[in-house]
């Protein structure tokens, strides 16, 4: 009878399910680990690093048992609360995994040092924010309109026809600290001193004679430019260190990007409210 | 066969999910700037080509971030801002911040970043994960608590606390020394990193933010350059103005040079040019010596008001109307009175050299901000997006909305700015020039102004180079002495518009002294003026006028100057009797922050402040001793 038993398929089917199901309790990651910690070397290892990164020096002895207990405490504890489902709805929770994936995201994009094509590639696709700036030598003679008044048109053409003719550029204009002539000067410091309309002005003028009226918040100027370097590329040498960090930047920004779009793909987005079509256009973003 | 996958899967699954969470936050290695070795500084430093005459250089020396902790309360949800982040947007870079992209707009020459030294520590455990500290419970919430109402319920609290506290104690989450120390590197590696001579200057410093009785006596200590202790010293280490320059005092025998700069006299209830010692007992020669060596300067104007005059006590004074923050007096009973301010202090300080033989006010003039943005010299009138974080980060709130504890937002302004004449942009002559006194503030343009005095210097200079070579060779600078004379002194001056900026409306001369009564006695001397305007015999000059277009927030060039140039000479001298000599420039009216923000949101202009403005500046005084 119990042999009859026995040789039925639902009972052999029945046993090796309990079967598999007590192997199953007993090698699932769940059923075993609910009740183990275990710390391991590189536990304790990765304790100490994240004290001594704050006290500049590894722990003692003893300070480091109370490492470990806090950290079996914090172990079991967190267990307790994943269990409970702490850990779900959780707003602080929620921006911490984001923050993580984020970071994660921005790898995705590899993280390999670029090479010197990729950061020449860059470096040619944003020239004008790495370009050498322009350099001037010029001499300038200030002219205030309050102080001329009417006769700013004929007093600016006066000083125009002497400068050209070699006269003393100090013994004329309006007496003034704005430098009388400087060298080496780049853009920049020309917007400093001037302002933008006198600095982009004093570009276009042509080497070695007095010009002008140019304009600045000051009033009116004669300029004399004696020598230009026009801008020029920067060469990768001179400005890898600021390619690079903004390179990476770019890189990080992009994988965040595709990261999220490939994502985005599986997932099927449906909205409740009823928005008008304009607000619509905007949920892809 | 089967069962076996699924032993292999679940150790699989087993050894992945045992690995510790692999510090995603610790996978990004941050970038470790290059040290610059002290020989590679000091031969930049030396590299930098200077200029005898001197040039103006504009900074910032009074700025919060992050590290302080009521700055800090005001950054969560917008954004962090930490010293690093300061420097960027001191040097012209643009930032995410309330809620905008934002820029001071022109890059700054120098800065020092200035946090509130009392809860470095505590703000240092908020932001740096795995900092000891950073767990508790409290700190969780503050960072949760991403809006202005949160945050202000915080703030709230956290002010209270430390008034209870008569401002003596760490927080009850304090985690240690360590995290101060922490805290204090953060600003340091900082300054080290931004450090680009001949461009750009930081200045290691913090705020020693000691409150007494409700009255402001804070200081913002400035180093010269790296040689700096393990941590500040700060209000819960001493109260007491005597102890922090017997602090500096150490410092010294360790190495360091530093100096200190009081602000917000406006708001000190009586206390910044006291007669006595915080116990009481009248002030000696010792304290003149000390106070002497140590504070140099006062920062005339930040965004709590100016506090160089006060329509209220000056009368006489047309122009001692401007950012009188008025609502200052109905916080902690801060009644405005006529001691509290700058132009009381150093004529007091002229009293007190007769009396002791040092003056213990002899303080030149410089201009801060104290931005709790992270925004070093956020200035800008027409760009005005607040200084303390959401309390007053729109324009409806800076209507109606208050900065607490201290005064009604609408009564706030963006801040002065520090001007320093400087031989080059490099940590020591920007030091040296300040430690001189050689500074002038303004309200916020970038407007340069000289001033020399002597008694052979020749009036009315029409050549501003000779103005200036003749200044320093026949004369002194501002903030300089002159000696026992037998001739009345002249002063020269010259004053320069900002490049991008208004017209300018006039130069004038404030003498102060103090009389055989022991009264102090003052004279405000038009020099040089715009325009063909003429004198009355009573020294009275006509206002210069308005462009503003108050409906659309603009104004012209029309009136106004933009190079003044003038002499005066003191035709009421007195060899026997001690004086100063300060001067000011006034631009032509412009509007003001408020009317810009009223014109473009649509609101109403605020009929109880000033629409228009008439932004200044002013120099340090040049001191006139009998002895």
């Amino acid at each position: 009878m119990v042999a009859k038993v026995f040789s039925e398929p639902l009972v052999h089917f029945t046993i090796i399910g309990i079967a598999l199901f007590l192997l199953y309790q007993g090698v699932s990651p769940g059923a075993r680990m609910d009740r183990v910690v275990v710390v391991s070397e590189e536990t304790v290892a990765l304790v100490s690093q994240r004290y001594a990164a704050v006290w500049m020096r590894p722990p003692t002895g003893g300070e480091l048992k109370g490492l470990i207990d806090n950290h079996i405490r914090e172990e079991i504890l967190y267990r307790d609360g994943v269990e409970i489902g702490l850990d779900l709805n959780d707003r602080i929770i929620r921006q911490r995994v984001l923050q993580k994936l984020e970071v994660l995201s921005e790898e995705s994009g590899g993280l390999n040092p670029p090479t010197d094509a990729e950061l020449n590639d860059y470096l040619r696709d944003n020239a004008s924010r790495y370009a050498n700036s322009p350099i001037l030598d010029y001499q300038q003679v200030m002219l205030d309109p309050v102080r001329h008044g009417a006769s700013i048109e004929a007093d600016l053409i006066d000083v125009l026809t002497k400068l050209n003719a070699g006269v003393d550029p100090t013994t004329v204009g309006d007496s003034s600290l704005l430098p009388a002539s400087a060298t080496g000067v780049r853009l920049d410091r020309l917007v400093r001193d001037f302002g933008v309309d006198f600095a982009t002005a004093a570009l276009t003028l042509p080497v070695g004679s007095w010009q002008g009226p140019v304009p600045s918040g000051f009033g009116w100027h004669i300029v004399r430019i004696d020598r230009k370097t026009a801008e020029s590329a920067a060469r990768l040498e001179d400005v890898r260190a600021a390619v690079e960090l903004d390179w990476e930047k770019e890189r990080r920004l992009q994988a965040r990007e595709s990261y999220y779009q490939k994502l985005l793909k599986d997932y099927d987005v449906r909205i409740e409210t009823s928005p008008s079509e304009a607000d619509l256009d905007q949920v892809q973003e | 066969m089967k069962t076996l996958h699924i032993i292999m899967v679940v150790v699989v699954a087993a050894v992945v999910t045992a690995c510790s969470d692999s510090d995603i936050e610790n996978a990004v290695t941050p970038r470790t700037p290059e040290a610059d070795t002290a020989a590679t500084l000091v031969a930049a430093e030396n590299a930098v080509p200077e200029n005898p005459l001197k040039d103006a250089y504009f900074g910032e020396t009074h700025v919060h971030t992050a590290l302080s902790f009521d700055a800090l309360i005001g950054m969560i949800g917008d954004g962090i801002r930490t010293p690093d982040d300061a420097y960027r947007l001191a040097k012209g870079e643009t930032l995410k911040m309330g809620g905008q992209e934002h820029s001071i707009g022109r890059p700054l020459d120098f800065t020092a970043v200035t946090d509130h030294a009392e809860y470095i520590g505590e703000s240092y455990s908020t932001i740096t994960p795995g900092a000891p500290g950073h767990d508790s419970p409290d700190l969780i919430s503050l960072r949760a608590a991403d809006t202005p109402e949160k945050q202000l319920v915080w703030y709230t609290n956290f002010s209270a606390k430390q008034r209870a506290a008569g401002g003596k104690k760490n927080l009850h989450f304090y985690a240690g020394a360590a995290t101060l120390r922490s805290g204090w590197q953060m600003v340091l590696d900082a300054a080290a990193n931004h450090y680009d001579p001949g461009t750009f200057t930081t200045f290691a410093g913090f705020e020693w933010s000691t409150v007494v009785k409700g009255g402001n006596l804070h200081r913002n200590v400035i180093f010269r350059d790296m040689t700096v202790p393990l941590q500040p010293y700060s209000a819960i280490d001493s109260s007491d103005e005597t102890e922090l320059w017997a602090w500096m005092a150490e410092q010294e025998a360790n190495g360091s040079t530093l100096f200190a700069i009081p602000h917000n006299s406006n708001a000190g209830k009586g206390l910044m040019f006291p007669a006595t010692y915080p116990d009481g007992t009248p002030i000696d020669a010792d304290y003149a010596a000390m106070r002497n060596r140590y504070e140099r300067s006062i920062e005339i104007m930040q965004v709590k008001g100016n506090s160089e005059v006060h329509r209220q006590f000056w009368p006489n004074d047309e122009f001692a109307d401007f950012e009188n923050a008025d609502s200052m007096q109905n916080y902690s009973e801060r009644t405005p009175m006529k001691n509290n301010f700058v132009r009381w202090g150093l004529i007091e300080g002229l009293a007190q050299k007769a009396k002791l033989g040092t003056n213990p006010f002899q303080l030149g003039i410089i201009g801060a901000t104290d931005n709790h943005n992270g925004a070093p010299a956020d200035v800008v009138e027409s760009n005005f997006i607040g200084s303390h974080g959401p309390v007053d980060s729109t324009p409806e709130l800076r209507q109606s909305g208050e900065i607490p504890p201290w005064l009604l937002a609408k009564d706030e302004n963006p801040g002065a700015i520090a001007g320093v004449w400087a031989t080059k942009n490099t940590r020591g002559a920007i030091y040296d020039a300040m430690y001189e006194r050689e500074t002038f503030a303004t309200s916020g343009p970038r407007m340069k102004i000289r001033l020399y005095a002597g008694a052979d210097l020749s009036p009315n200079p029409t050549d501003a180079t000779k103005l200036v070579t003749d200044g320093y060779a026949k004369g002194v600078p501002m903030g300089g002495n002159l000696g026992s004379l037998g001739n009345a002194p002249t002063l020269t001056v010259y004053a320069e518009k900002d490049s991008i900026g208004a017209n300018l409306d006039r130069i004038q001369i404030i003498k102060g002294w103090v009389d055989s009564d022991g009264e102090h006695q003052e004279r405000i001397i038009n020099v040089v003026w715009s325009g063909d305007r003429t004198q009355g015999t009573d020294g009275q000059l006509a206002a210069v006028g308005s462009t503003v277009d108050v409906q659309n927030a603009t104004y012209d060039n029309s009136i106004g100057v933009s190079v003044l140039m003038g002499s005066w000479t003191d035709d009421e001298f007195d060899p026997a009797r001690h004086a100063l000599y300060y001067a000011r420039v006034l631009e032509i009216p412009t509007p003001r922050w408020s009317t810009y923000d009223a014109v473009r949101n649509n609101l109403p202009l605020l009929n109880d402040v000033s629409a228009t403005i008439q932004e200044r500046a002013w120099t340090s005084p040049i001191w006139y001793s009998a002895d």
